[in-house]
C-alpha cells in the first residue's frame, strides 16, 4: 500500500511540482515554483468502460510541501498536506468526513518523495527514471519492479515555457490510464495558509 | 486510612455500582441484540387468495433487475462495523453472460478488477488490501446480489405478518431472498441456508434509463461478526 500511496501522490505532485525540474531536464533554464494553482479534468480510461469517467477539480500547491488536491465531481473529496501531515476528506451529506485507512499512515514517505522533487531534478528521483522526448514530453518509468506492477509509466507534457504542466498521463496497463489535463494555471501567487488546513 | 473511612468508600463504591449496573446491563443487552440473527419471517402465499395480485407482484419483482448489457459507475462508501472505511469508485459491467467489476480510488488508480464468467472468477488486478481471495469472493457475491435476480426457480408471491407483499426466491443451496417493492424503491433481505439474514439491500430513488428502472442509491448491509455497509450512489448508468 505504501507504493500505491506514493504513486497517487506522485501523480498529483507531478502536475505542479515538476515543471521547473522538467525544464531543467530539457536543458532549459528552470522556472522557480513557489506556488501553483490550477484546475484539472481527469479522464479515467479502462477497457471495460464504454466511455471514460470524467472527474474535475483543483490543485493548489505552496512550496515547500503544502498541497490541496480537491475533486469537485463526481465525488467531492479533498486531500490536504500541510506541515508534514496528510489528511483526506470526503463529502457526505453536505459535511466533510475525514477518511482513515487506504494507506493514509504512509504519508511521511509521500512527503519525502515530494520534497525530493523540490530539492532535486527529475532524473534524481529515487522512484522513477526520466527520459525527455520531443515536443515537451517527459516519460517516467518506475525503477522498482514492485511499483512497475502498479504503474507502467507516467507521461508529463509541458505547457511551453510557462513553468506549468499541460497534462499528466498515468499508465497502469496498455489500455488502462488516467489522464489529468490542467487549465487556468497560475504560478507564484500568494496562497492563504488556511487553504491547506481545512477542507 | 481508618476502618470507618474504608467502609465509607465501600459504601460509595457500592452505591455507584448500583446506579451504573442497570445501564451496563442495558448496554450489554443492546450490544447482544445487534448480534442477534434475524430469522426468515413466515410467508402467507398469495396464489390461493388472489392470483391476479400475485401475478402483478411477480411482474413488478422481475422488473426490479435490469436486462441486457449495462455499465454502472457508482461512488461506494464502505463502512466497517468498527467505524473504519473508505470511499472508492466502482464500475460494474453486466452482459448476461459475464459480470465484470473494478474498484478504483477517487484519484483513479485501479485497486481491484475481476470478471465472473460461467461461475469462474478471474481476478486481473488486486492491490493490497484488496488482494485476499475472500475479498474477491465477497465482492462478487455482493455485486451479484445487487444487480442480478436471485438464483433459483420462479419466486413465490406472498404476504408477511406485517402485511408487506413479498416475492420470495429460493436457491438450490437453500439461500432465500425476500424482495419487497414500493414506489420509493425496493428492499431485499437475503437469508443463508440456516435461515438467518446475512444481507439487506435497500435501493432508493429509482430513475428511468433506457426504459428500465435504475436506483440512484443503494445500501447493502452485511450482518454478522464482520458486519459492514456499502452505500452506493449512481454516477452513470449506460445500456450498452
Amino acid at each position: 500500500m505504501r507504493s500505491l500511496v506514493v504513486v497517487l501522490f506522485l501523480a498529483a505532485g507531478l502536475g505542479f511540482l515538476s515543471p521547473a525540474r522538467a525544464q531543467d531536464v530539457a536543458g532549459q533554464p528552470p522556472v522557480r515554483v513557489d506556488s501553483v494553482q490550477a484546475e484539472f479534468t481527469q479522464e479515467k480510461h479502462l477497457p471495460i468502460l464504454v466511455r471514460p469517467i470524467i472527474s474535475r477539480g483543483t490543485f493548489v500547491f505552496q512550496a515547500p510541501a503544502s498541497l490541496r488536491w480537491e475533486y469537485l465531481s463526481p465525488v467531492h473529496s479533498v486531500l490536504l498536506m500541510d506541515d508534514g501531515r496528510t489528511r483526506k476528506f470526503i463529502e457526505r451529506n453536505d459535511q466533510f468526513v475525514e477518511e482513515q485507512g487506504m494507506g493514509m499512515d504512509s504519508m511521511a514517505i509521500v512527503l519525502q518523495e515530494i520534497t525530493g522533487w523540490l530539492d532535486g531534478h527529475i532524473t534524481d528521483t529515487p522512484t522513477f527514471k526520466a527520459k525527455v522526448q520531443e515536443g515537451g514530453l517527459i516519460v517516467l518509468t518506475p525503477k522498482e519492479a514492485a511499483l512497475a506492477r502498479i504503474i507502467s509509466r507516467i507521461e508529463l507534457r509541458l505547457a511551453g515555457q510557462s513553468g506549468l504542466m499541460e497534462s499528466v498521463t498515468l499508465y497502469e496497463g496498455p489500455d488502462s490510464l488516467t489522464k489529468l489535463i490542467f487549465s487556468h494555471g497560475v504560478l507564484n501567487e500568494k496562497i492563504p495558509a488556511a487553504t491547506f488546513m481545512k477542507p | 486510612m481508618s476502618i470507618k473511612q474504608r467502609l465509607g468508600e465501600k459504601t460509595i463504591l457500592r452505591g455507584t455500582l448500583k446506579s451504573v449496573l442497570p445501564f451496563l446491563f442495558l448496554l450489554l443487552l443492546a450490544a447482544c441484540s445487534t448480534l442477534q440473527p434475524v430469522h426468515l419471517p413466515d410467508l402467507t402465499a398469495l396464489d390461493a387468495v388472489d392470483d391476479h395480485q400475485a401475478g402483478q407482484l411477480l411482474q413488478r419483482c422481475s422488473k426490479n433487475f435490469v436486462t441486457g448489457s449495462w455499465q454502472f459507475v457508482h461512488s461506494i462508501a464502505f463502512k466497517r462495523g468498527d467505524g473504519g472505511g473508505a470511499t472508492v469508485i466502482g464500475v460494474t459491467v453486466l452482459d448476461g453472460q459475464k459480470l465484470h467489476c473494478a474498484l478504483m480510488t477517487v484519484e483513479g488508480l485501479v485497486l481491484f478488477e475481476a470478471e465472473l464468467a460461467q461461475e469462474k472468477l478471474t481476478v486481473s488486478r488486486a492491490l493490497p488490501p484488496f488482494d485476499k481471495p475472500e475479498f474477491a469472493r465477497g465482492l462478487i457475491r455482493d455485486v451479484q446480489a445487487i444487480f442480478l435476480p436471485p438464483a433459483g426457480e420462479e419466486p413465490k408471491a406472498g404476504r408477511l405478518a406485517g402485511g408487506e407483499l413479498v416475492c420470495r426466491y429460493q436457491a438450490d443451496n437453500g439461500q432465500i431472498t425476500d424482495l419487497l417493492i414500493d414506489e420509493k424503491g425496493s428492499r431485499m433481505n437475503i437469508y443463508d441456508p440456516d435461515l438467518n439474514r446475512s444481507r439487506s439491500i435497500v435501493a432508493g430513488s429509482p430513475i428511468t434509463v433506457a426504459a428500465e428502472r435504475v436506483p440512484e442509491t443503494l445500501e447493502l448491509t452485511a450482518s454478522g461478526l464482520s458486519a459492514y455497509t456499502l452505500t452506493m450512489t449512481l454516477i452513470s448508468a449506460d445500456k450498452i
